[in-house]
C-alpha cells in the first residue's frame, strides 16, 4: 500500500506548510524573537500553534556535487557556472524534487535518461524527472546558471581606489544557510555529500577550495571584446576534490592573490594564505597549528580527518573565522605583526576552528538548534589547547571565563527564555546567540561532564562518540548515549537542566558552627525561579572546609532542592569554605562568609580558582587587612598572573588608591598586569568616591599620558588611550588625534584614538568617524567608527549632528560590506530617533534575502519599542 | 569520579540531615559516589497529610500542575540507575524444602565488573530476600541489608574490566506475596483440574519485581545470561526461561518425599525482569510442527485441558512463522513454552522463552478465538526480550509493537482466509486490520484525553512507581498502536517493515530508547519524524477535529476545527486529513488537508452524483474526527463509518491496558 500522502513525496518539500523552516518564520516572527511575560515562545494564542523548526523530509541522498565555475573578470561579480548533482532515491519513488537556489539565473536543467523540466522562483528549485525516479536509484541532475553579484553567500570584494594595491577577492560563507545563494543545493546541515569544485579564473589568481587539488593547469575564458566579439584571456583551472561527505554549508570557495606558506608538517599540508607580503608573519602567527591538529589528533583519537588544512585570511569576513572543512577562512586581521607579537595571540581562533575540523565538519549538528555540539565543541578545544600550551591554570581561567560569561547571560526562565537548545528560531543564525549561548555555555558543559565522568572517561567517551558518529550528522542525545556507555552514568537529567532549560542555578550557601556538637551544619539554597516549568536544579555540589584543628574536609552533597541542609564533623571552626573549589557546577554563588575569612582563601585556598574567587570577594569588602595581601600578590611576580590581574582589579574596586598607584611602579613585568594596572587606574579616577581627586586625577593622567606614548605593549598603549577618553582628560586630545593616525595590529590603536575621540567630544568628532567609517578603513574600525557615530547621534546630541550622524548612517546602509553594513543598522536603532524607521524600512525592503531583511526588520521593532515605552 | 580533581584525596563522610534516606556507607566510603548515585528521585513525593500515598505522578491529577514537589521544588520524575557494573551472568538456586510452605532457601551468584570505575562496593536491590551471607570470589565479606537494596563491601577495590563473584545467601518467606515477585498459589480442594487441587508457584518480574526473590540490579538497561536452578518435589515440573540443561535426583525433603533437581539456562542475556521460573504440575502439550519446524513449543496445560490447549494455541507455530517473517529476524530463543498460571495478576507475561498466561487462557474452547493474546506475547519476545525498553519511559517500545502484533497478525489471519474462502485477500486484510485500528481509536477518543500538564505524555519520566506507567492515561499500549499505525500509514507498508527489521536488527541483545526507534524509521525512510514524536509521544492526548461541510454549488467547504483543549502546554497538533471523495463510479478522490492551526478551511470539488466524502477514513492521524463521513449532496452527517467488513465473529477484544503485558 502506498498512503496517499506518499504520493506527493516529491513535492512535500514545496508545500510550505511542511517545510517547517519557512512557515515559523513569516507570519510568527514576534511570538518567535521574545514572548510577553507569562507566554511561552513560539506559541501563538490566536491559532494555537507552536512555531519550531525541525529538519525537512528528504526524498532524495545527495550523494556528489560537482560544481564549474568560471569567472572571466575578477573585477565583475559575475560567473558562470555548472552544477551536475548526483542523488539517490532514499525509499520512495521521486517525480519531483527540490534544491534550495537563491537569486541566480537557472538557465537548463537536465537529467541523463529522464525528462525533465523545471521551475524557479527566486528561491527553489523544483526540478520534475520523468519517468519518477525508483527507490535506490541514482539520477545526475545538471543545472546550468549565471551568479550576477550574489547578496549572500558569495562574497566579492573587487579591486578599489580606497583600498590601493589590495588585489580583487572572491570568498565564501555558507553558515548558516547561505551557499544556496551561489550553488544550487539542500542548504540544511541534515545532508552529507562528496563535492568537486572546478573554478576557472584570471590567470594569476589563487582558487582555494576543499580537500584534495587534483588538477591545476592553464586554460583561457572567452570575455566580450568590441562590436560582440570575443577574445580570449588568459586563466587557470583549480579542480579540488572533496573525497568525504561534508554538509553542504562547509563547501568553500576562495579566489585570490596570497602568500601562501606551509606550516604543516610532511604528513599533513597545512598552508596558509595571507594577503601578499604578510607570509613570514603568517608563518609565525600559526607557529601552533601542528601541534593543535596532534593534541586534537590524541584527545579525540581520531586522525585529522581531511587531505589538507589550509587556513586563508580574507577580506570583508562578516565573522572571526569558519570552519570550512579542509579551507578554514579567517578574518582580515588574524595574522599577527612582529611588533604585537608579545602581547597579540591568534591561538584561540586557529584552535577554534581546527577543533571544528573534527565537531562540525567530521560531526555535524542535524538541525541549527543543536549548534552547541559544533561550537561547543570548538570553543571546548580551546580550553584543551590552552591546558595543553599553558597548563592546568590557564584552561581553569578559560573555565571560570566560560562561567561567567554564561552566569551573566542565562538568567531566563522557562517558558519566556530560550534554552541553549530551542527549535523555536525564526531565522537559524539566532541559535548561535541566545542567552545560553551554545560557546560558552556549550563548553561549560563539557566542562562539567570532564569533572563529573573524570578524564579517562570523560575523553573515551568523547572518543565513542566521533568514532560512531563520524562523517555522519548528530543531536544530543547520541553524545548522550555514548557518554553513558562509557560511564555507565544515566546523564539525562544532566542533559535535561543543562541544555533544554534556560537558566543557571543560583546557590546561596552558609553555615553555623556548633562548638558542643563539633558539627558544621549548611544550608544550601536554591535562589533562582523555581516553578513547574523551572524546577530545581539537581546537582553535586563540592564544598572544601579548611579546619582550623584537623584534616580538611571535602564534601559532595546531592542538591535537590530549593533548600538543603546537612552536617559535617569539624573539630573546630572552619577557617573558610571554598564552594566547589574545582569548577564542578556552573552555578552563581552568594556565600555568606566574613572577609577575614576570604582573606584566608585567597591566601590559602586549595586551588587556583578558589583563591581568584576569594580576590574578587575581597574586591567587594573593605576589609583593611586585604589591601596589603592584595598589593603583595599584584606585584609578586612568583604569583600566578591571573590572581595577580585580579587582585588589581579587586583593589582597583575597593577604591585603594594608594595601593593601586604604588603597582605603577612596581607591577612592570607583565603587560596584562600592567594593562589592568591601567585600567584600574581610570576605574579608581571614574569612581563616585574619588572622581573629585584632583592629585590622584593629575597622577592617572600623567600615567596614561606616559603610557599611551611609550608603553612596550600595544594592548597597554590603547588601553591608556581609551582611558584618556573614558575619564575627558582634554589635555591629551592630542595623544588621542596621533593614535587615531597609527596604523598598528588589527588597528586596534586607531578604534581606540576613535573611542576616546567620540569620549571627548571634541567639535569635530562626528566628522572624524564619519571619515573613518567609509570605505578606504580596515574593515573592523569601519564597524566601530559606524558604532560610534550611533552613539554620538544620540539622544543628547544637538539637531545639526544628530542629523549629520544618522545621514551618514543611512548611507552606509547600502555599502558593500556586510559588516558595516549591519554595523549601521544597529547605530541607526542606537540613536533611538523616529527618523531611523523610514531608512530601516527602505533597507528591508531592498534586501535581497530574508535573513537581511531580518537584521534590518529587527533593528526598526527596536526603536519602534523603545519609542513605544518612551511615551 | 573526576580524577584530575586534586581535592579527592580529602574526601569524608557527610552525615545528611535532608538527605537522611541514604544508607551509611559500609566501610569508609570510597571513591564511589554515594550520595549522587541513589536516584533519589522516588522518595521526593511525599505522603500526604493524612498518611496515605499520593496518586503516582503518572496517573496525573484533574487540575492543577504536578510536575515538580511544591515543598522541594523538585521535579516529579524518575530517572534510570546509574550502571556501575556490568552484569555478566547471574544463577540462581531455589531450595524447596516443601511445595506446601511459601518459604525457600536461595542463593544467588552474579559475575560482574565495573564498567568505569574501579569499585570496593557493589549494591544490588533486594526486597523480601533475609541474606545471611555474601561471599566475594569465594571469600566471606561485610554487607548491610537495607530496606531495598544490599550493600556489599567487596573487601577489594576490583578495577573496570576485572571480573569479580559474588555469591549471596539468603531465605525468602514469600507468604505475602500476590502476583509481586514470586507467588505460592494455594491448592484449591475440589478444582476441575489436579493441577489446581496442589500449590503452584510462578515469578513475576516486571516491572521492577524480580529483587522481590532475587537481589539483583534490577533494572531493564541490564543484559546478562541466567541460570535457574530449583530443587523440589519430584512430582512437581519445574518451567524457566532457555533449556533444559540438567533434571536429576536430589536430596530427599523433610517427609522423605523424593525431589528432583531442574537445571534451566538462558545462555543469551536478556534483562533481569524477564527471568522467570514457574513450579507445578502440568500437563505439557507440544504444539510445535510444520508450519515453524525446529523450535520446540511446549503449551503447560493445566491437566484435563490438554484438549483445549492443543485447540486454542494450535496457531502458535504459524502466528511465530509469521512474525519471523515479517520482522526478518529469526525467533531468538532455544524454545517458546506458554505456561497456564493460576493466581496469575496480569494476563500475560513475554519471560523469555517462556510465557505466562492466565490460567483461564488455556480453557477456552475455540480455535484462534485468543490469538490476541497469544500473538501479543510472542511479539514480546522481538519486541521486549530482544530489544528492551531502557526506561520505563520507553514502555511502549514493548506494549505498543506487542499489542500492534495483535493487529498484524489478525491483518494476516484474514488474508489467509479471503484466499480459503475466494476473495480478495488484500481487501479483507486491510479491512480486518483498519477494524482493529478503528476499535483502539474509538476505544480511546472515548475516554478522556489525557492533557499536559496535568498528566505526562506516552514517553515520560514523571511516574515514581514503574507499574503505574502501564496504566497511565496517555496509554502505552492503545495510544502506542496508533502511533505505529500512524507511522506506518506515513511510511508505508516497504519502508516501514524495512525499517522495523532494521531496528530490530541493529537493536538485538541491546536496551533502546525512543531516539533509537526514531533514528532507524528517519534513516530508512528519509523522513523528518522529530515532529510526528514531539506531538505524539513527548506530547500526551489526541486530536479532536470537528468537521462542518457547507455545500456550494459543486464544490463543498469543510470547515475542520480543533476542539481539544489547546494552550502553550497543549499546541495544535500538525493533521494531515485525507478528504475521500467517492465518486458514482466508485472510484476514490483524495485531497489531503494538513495543518497546524486550531482552524483550516478547505475546498472540495464534488463530482456530480458522488455518494459519500470520508474524513480520514483509514485513521492515518491520532485524530477523533466527527462526523467522519457525510452526505455530499446535503452536507449531512453519516452516523457511522461504512462497514468494512462482517463483524468478527469472535468478541471484540479491547486493548486490555494493564492486563496484558
Amino acid at each position: 500500500m502506498t498512503p496517499t500522502l506518499l504520493i506527493a513525496l516529491a513535492s512535500m518539500t514545496a508545500s510550505p506548510l511542511l517545510w517547517e523552516e519557512e512557515v515559523c518564520c513569516s507570519a510568527h516572527l514576534e511570538a518567535a524573537s521574545w514572548a510577553a511575560p507569562g507566554e511561552a515562545l513560539g506559541f501563538d494564542e490566536a491559532t494555537g500553534r507552536l512555531a519550531r523548526n525541525f529538519a525537512p523530509d528528504r526524498g532524495l541522498d545527495h550523494e556528489h556535487m560537482r560544481l564549474a565555475i568560471t569567472v572571466p573578470d575578477m573585477n565583475v561579480p559575475r560567473a558562470t557556472c555548472a552544477l551536475a548533482l548526483t542523488a539517490r532515491a532514499i525509499a520512495y519513488p521521486v517525480s519531483t524534487t527540490t534544491l534550495d537556489a537563491r537569486g541566480m539565473k537557472i538557465t537548463a536543467v537536465s537529467s541523463e535518461g529522464r525528462t525533465t523540466s523545471f521551475e524557479h522562483d527566486g528561491r527553489v528549485l523544483t526540478v520534475h524527472l520523468s519517468p519518477p525516479l525508483p527507490p535506490g536509484e541514482r539520477v545526475t541532475i545538471t543545472v546550468a546558471y549565471e551568479l550576477d553579484d550574489p547578496a549572500r553567500g558569495l562574497i566579492w570584494t573587487p579591486e578599489s581606489d580606497r583600498y590601493p594595491g589590495r588585489p580583487a577577492q572572491i570568498h565564501t560563507q555558507g553558515q548558516t544557510n547561505t551557499n544556496s545563494f551561489w550553488f544550487p543545493c539542500h542548504d540544511s546541515p541534515d545532508e552529507k555529500l562528496t563535492t568537486e569544485i572546478i573554478a576557472t579564473v584570471p590567470a594569476g589568481y589563487v582558487v582555494s577550495s576543499n580537500g584534495a587539488l587534483k588538477e591545476h593547469g592553464n586554460a583561457t575564458i572567452g570575455v566580450p571584446g568590441p562590436l560582440n566579439s570575443q577574445r580570449l584571456q588568459a586563466a587557470e583551472t583549480y579542480h579540488f576534490t572533496q573525497e568525504k561527505p561534508h554538509a553542504p554549508y562547509l563547501v568553500s570557495l576562495v579566489v585570490g592573490k596570497f602568500d601562501v606558506v606551509d606550516v604543516g608538517d610532511v604528513t599533513l599540508s597545512m598552508p596558509v594564505y595571507v594577503p601578499p607580503g604578510r607570509g613570514e608573519d603568517a608563518k609565525k602567527t600559526y607557529a601552533n597549528t601542528t601541534a593543535m591538529v596532534r593534541l586534537f589528533e590524541r584527545r579525540f583519537d581520531e586522525p585529522y580527518p581531511w587531505a589538507k588544512y589550509a587556513q586563508l585570511v580574507v577580506h570583508n569576513f562578516e565573522a572571526g573565522g569558519m570552519e570550512n572543512t579542509s579551507a578554514t577562512t579567517m578574518h582580515d586581521n588574524a595574522v599577527i605583526s612582529d611588533e604585537a607579537r608579545e602581547d597579540y595571540d591568534l591561538d584561540g581562533l586557529i584552535s577554534h576552528e581546527l577543533g571544528h575540523q573534527w565537531f562540525g565538519d567530521l560531526t555535524t549538528c542535524h538541525t541549527w538548534d543543536q549548534i552547541w555540539l559544533n561550537e561547543g565543541f570548538a570553543t571546548y578545544s580551546t580550553d584543551l589547547w590552552w591546558e595543553e600550551r599553558d597548563g592546568v591554570d590557564r584552561y581553569d581561567e578559560q573555565v571560570r571565563e566560560q562561567f561567567d560569561t554564561v552566569l551573566n547571560a542565562d538568567k531566563g526562565s522557562a517558558p519566556g527564555s530560550h534554552a541553549m537548545i530551542s527549535k523555536v528560531y525564526d531565522q537559524p543564525w539566532e541559535n548561535f546567540r541566545r542567552p545560553g549561548n551554545p560557546y560558552p555555555k556549550g563548553a561549560s558543559i563539557l566542562h562539567m561532564l570532564r569533572r563529573e565522568l573524570g578524564d579517562a572517561v570523560f575523553f573515551g567517551g568523547i572518543q565513542d562518540y566521533v568514532e560512531q558518529r563520524k562523517l555522519g550528522t548528530v543531536q544530543t542525545w547520541m553524545l548522550r548515549q555514548a557518554l553513558e556507555r562509557r560511564s555507565g552514568k544515566q546523564l539525562e537529567r544532566f542533559f535535561e537542566q543543562w541544555t533544554l532549560r534556560p537558566g543557571t542555578p543560583t546557590v546561596a550557601v552558609s553555615w553555623v558552627y556548633d562548638p558542643q556538637r563539633t558539627k558544621l551544619r549548611f544550608t544550601v539554597e536554591q535562589k533562582q525561579q523555581i516553578d513547574p516549568d523551572n524546577p530545581a536544579f539537581e546537582f553535586s555540589l563540592p564544598i572544601f572546609v579548611k579546619n582550623s584543628a584537623g584534616p580538611d574536609v571535602m564534601i559532595e552533597p546531592f542538591l535537590f532542592a530549593k533548600s538543603d541542609t546537612f552536617e559535617v564533623e569539624l573539630e573546630g571552626p572552619p577557617r573558610f569554605v571554598a564552594v566547589d573549589p574545582d569548577q564542578h557546577v556552573l552555578a552563581r554563588h552568594e556565600v555568606a562568609q566574613d572577609p577575614a575569612m576570604w582573606l584566608r582563601q585567597a591566601q590559602d585556598g586549595p586551588t587556583l580558582v578558589s583563591r581568584v574567587i576569594a580576590v574578587r570577594a575581597l574586591g567587594a569588602s573593605n576589609e583593611s587587612a586585604a589591601s596589603e595581601f592584595l598589593r603583595r600578590t599584584a606585584s609578586d611576580e612568583s604569583q600566578k598572573k591571573w590572581l595577580r590581574v585580579e587582585a588589581v582589579k579587586a583593589l582597583a574596586k575597593r577604591g585603594n588608591a594608594v595601593d593601586v598607584r604604588g603597582l605603577v611602579s612596581s607591577a612592570r613585568d607583565r603587560w596584562e598586569v600592567r594593562q589592568a594596572v591601567t585600567e584600574g587606574l581610570v576605574t579608581l579616577a571614574n569612581s563616585e568616591k574619588l572622581k573629585d581627586d584632583a592629585s590622584l586625577r593629575s597622577f592617572v593622567s600623567r600615567t596614561l599620558a606616559a603610557r599611551a606614548a611609550s608603553d612596550d605593549s600595544l594592548r597597554v598603549r590603547c588601553a591608556a588611550v581609551r582611558g584618556i577618553g573614558t575619564l575627558g582628560l582634554t589635555e591629551h586630545e592630542g595623544l588621542v588625534r596621533e593614535a587615531i593616525q597609527v596604523s598598528s595590529q588589527s588597528d586596534d590603536m586607531r578604534q581606540a584614538g576613535l573611542a576616546a575621540l567620540a569620549a571627548l567630544k571634541t567639535g569635530d568628532a562626528m566628522d572624524v568617524m564619519i571619515a573613518f567609517a567609509q570605505e578606504g578603513s580596515d574593515n573592523r574600525t569601519r564597524g566601530s567608527a559606524i558604532e560610534l557615530i550611533g552613539r554620538l547621534a544620540g539622544t543628547d546630541a544637538d539637531a545639526a549632528t544628530r542629523e549629520k550622524g544618522i545621514k551618514a548612517l543611512a548611507a552606509l546602509l547600502s555599502t558593500r560590506s556586510a559588516r558595516p553594513r549591519f554595523a549601521a543598522a544597529d547605530a541607526l536603532a542606537d540613536t533611538g530617533d523616529p527618523s531611523v524607521i523610514a531608512h530601516l524600512q527602505a533597507a528591508e525592503q531592498a534586501a535581497q534575502a530574508p535573513e537581511l531583511a531580518a537584521r534590518f526588520r529587527q533593528q526598526r521593532e527596536r526603536v519602534e519599542k523603545k519609542l513605544a515605552e518612551g511615551k | 569520579m573526576p580524577e584530575t580533581s586534586p581535592l579527592l584525596a580529602a574526601v569524608l563522610c557527610v552525615t545528611p540531615v535532608a538527605l537522611a534516606q541514604q544508607a551509611p556507607p559500609v566501610s569508609p566510603a570510597p571513591a564511589e559516589p554515594v550520595p549522587t548515585s541513589q536516584p533519589a528521585t522516588r522518595e521526593s513525593v511525599r505522603p500526604r497529610p493524612d498518611g496515605t500515598a499520593p496518586r503516582d505522578p503518572a496517573h496525573g491529577v484533574d487540575e492543577g500542575d504536578p510536575r515538580i514537589d511544591e515543598a522541594t521544588g523538585r521535579a516529579v520524575q524518575t530517572f534510570r540507575k546509574d550502571r556501575v557494573f556490568d552484569f555478566l551472568s547471574q544463577r540462581i538456586e531455589l531450595d524447596i524444602p516443601d511445595m506446601n510452605t511459601p518459604a525457600l532457601a536461595g542463593s544467588t551468584t552474579l559475575s560482574a565488573t565495573p564498567i568505569a570505575y574501579a569499585q570496593s562496593e557493589m549494591t544490588l536491590d533486594s526486597v523480601g530476600p533475609l541474606v545471611t551471607g555474601v561471599r566475594v570470589d569465594g571469600a566471606p565479606v561485610r554487607f548491610v541489608p537495607g530496606e531495598k537494596t544490599l550493600r556489599i563491601d567487596l573487601g577489594k577495590r576490583v578495577m573496570p574490566g576485572q571480573m569479580t563473584t559474588v555469591t549471596i545467601e539468603y531465605t525468602l518467606d514469600f507468604s505475602d506475596a500476590k502476583g509481586e515477585g514470586l507467588t505460592w498459589c494455594a491448592p484449591r480442594d475440589g478444582a476441575d483440574s489436579p493441577s489446581a487441587q496442589v500449590p503452584m508457584i510462578h515469578a513475576q518480574g516486571e516491572a521492577e519485581l524480580n529483587s522481590r526473590w532475587f537481589p539483583c540490579f534490577d533494572s531493564p538497561e541490564e543484559r546478562l545470561t541466567s541460570e535457574i536452578i530449583v530443587t523440589c518435589d519430584s512430582t512437581y515440573q519445574v518451567v524457566s526461561n532457555g533449556t533444559l540443561i540438567e533434571q536429576a535426583a536430589a536430596s530427599a525433603d523433610v517427609n522423605g518425599a523424593a525431589r528432583t533437581r531442574w537445571h534451566w539456562r538462558q545462555a543469551q542475556p536478556h534483562a533481569p525482569y524477564l527471568i522467570t521460573v514457574g513450579i507445578g504440575q502440568w500437563s505439557i502439550v507440544e504444539v510445535g510442527g510444520d508450519a515453524r519446524p525446529g523450535l520446540s513449543m511446549p503449551v503447560y496445560a493445566l491437566q484435563g485441558q490438554e484438549e483445549n490447549a492443543s485447540t486454542v494455541f494450535a496457531s502458535t507455530p504459524e502466528i511465530l512463522a509469521f512474525f519471523e517473517e515479517k520482522f526478518q529476524e529469526p525467533f531468538p530463543w532455544d524454545k517458546y513454552a506458554q505456561v497456564m498460571v493460576r493466581c496469575f495478576a496480569a494476563g500475560g507475561m513475554e519471560n523469555t522463552s517462556a510465557t505466562f498466561l492466565a490460567s483461564r487462557v488455556g480453557g477456552a474452547t475455540e480455535a484462534n478465538s485468543r490469538d490476541d493474546l497469544i500473538a501479543h506475547e510472542m511479539a514480546h519476545q522481538w519486541f521486549g526480550d530482544l530489544v528492551t525498553c531502557k526506561g520505563w519511559e520507553h514502555i511502549w517500545l514493548n506494549e505498543a509493537w506487542a499489542s500492534y502484533a495483535e493487529a498484524l497478525w489478525a491483518e494476516e489471519h484474514a488474508r489467509r482466509g479471503a484466499v480459503e474462502a475466494g476473495k480478495d485477500p488484500a481487501a479483507a486484510a486491510r479491512a480486518e486490520y483498519l477494524r482493529q485500528i478503528g476499535q483502539t481509536m474509538r476505544s480511546m477518543t472515548r475516554r478522556a484525553p489525557a492533557e499536559a500538564p496535568e498528566r505526562p505524555a506516552l514517553v515520560s519520566r514523571r511516574f515514581i512507581n514503574p507499574d503505574a506507567v502501564f496504566e497511565k492515561r496517555d496509554n502505552p499500549y492503545s495510544k502506542g498502536v496508533v502511533v505505529l499505525h500512524m507511522l506506518r500509514e506515513r511510511m508505508g507498508d516497504e519502508a516501514f517493515f524495512r525499517a522495523t527489521a532494521l531496528y530490530l536488527d541493529r537493536h538485538r541483545f541491546s536496551a533502546v530508547e525512543t531516539e533509537d526507534f526514531r533514528a532507524v524509521f528517519e534513516e530508512v525512510s528519509g523522513l523528518s519524524l522529530e515532529r510526528f514524536f514531539e506531538q505524539w509521544a513527548y506530547q500526551p492526548g489526541l486530536a479532536r477535529v470537528a468537521v462542518t461541510p457547507t455545500v456550494s454549488g459543486s464544490d463543498i467547504v469543510i470547515k475542520l476545527e480543533q476542539t481539544q483543549r489547546i494552550d502553550r502546554h497543549n499546541p495544535a497538533y500538525l493533521l494531515s486529513l485525507p478528504v475521500v471523495v467517492t465518486t458514482p463510479e466508485g472510484t476514490k478522490e483524495v485531497t489531503t488537508v494538513t495543518f497546524d492551526t486550531r482552524e483550516a478551511t478547505m475546498t472540495v470539488h464534488i463530482p456530480d452524483g458522488a455518494t459519500r466524502v470520508d474524513i480520514d477514513p483509514a485513521f492515518t492521524m491520532l485524530a477523533h474526527v466527527t462526523p467522519r463521513a457525510f452526505d455530499p449532496g446535503t452536507g449531512e452527517a453519516f452516523a457511522e463509518p461504512a462497514p468494512t467488513r462482517e463483524r468478527s465473529p469472535r468478541p471484540p477484544t479491547p486493548p486490555a491496558e494493564g492486563e496484558t503485558r
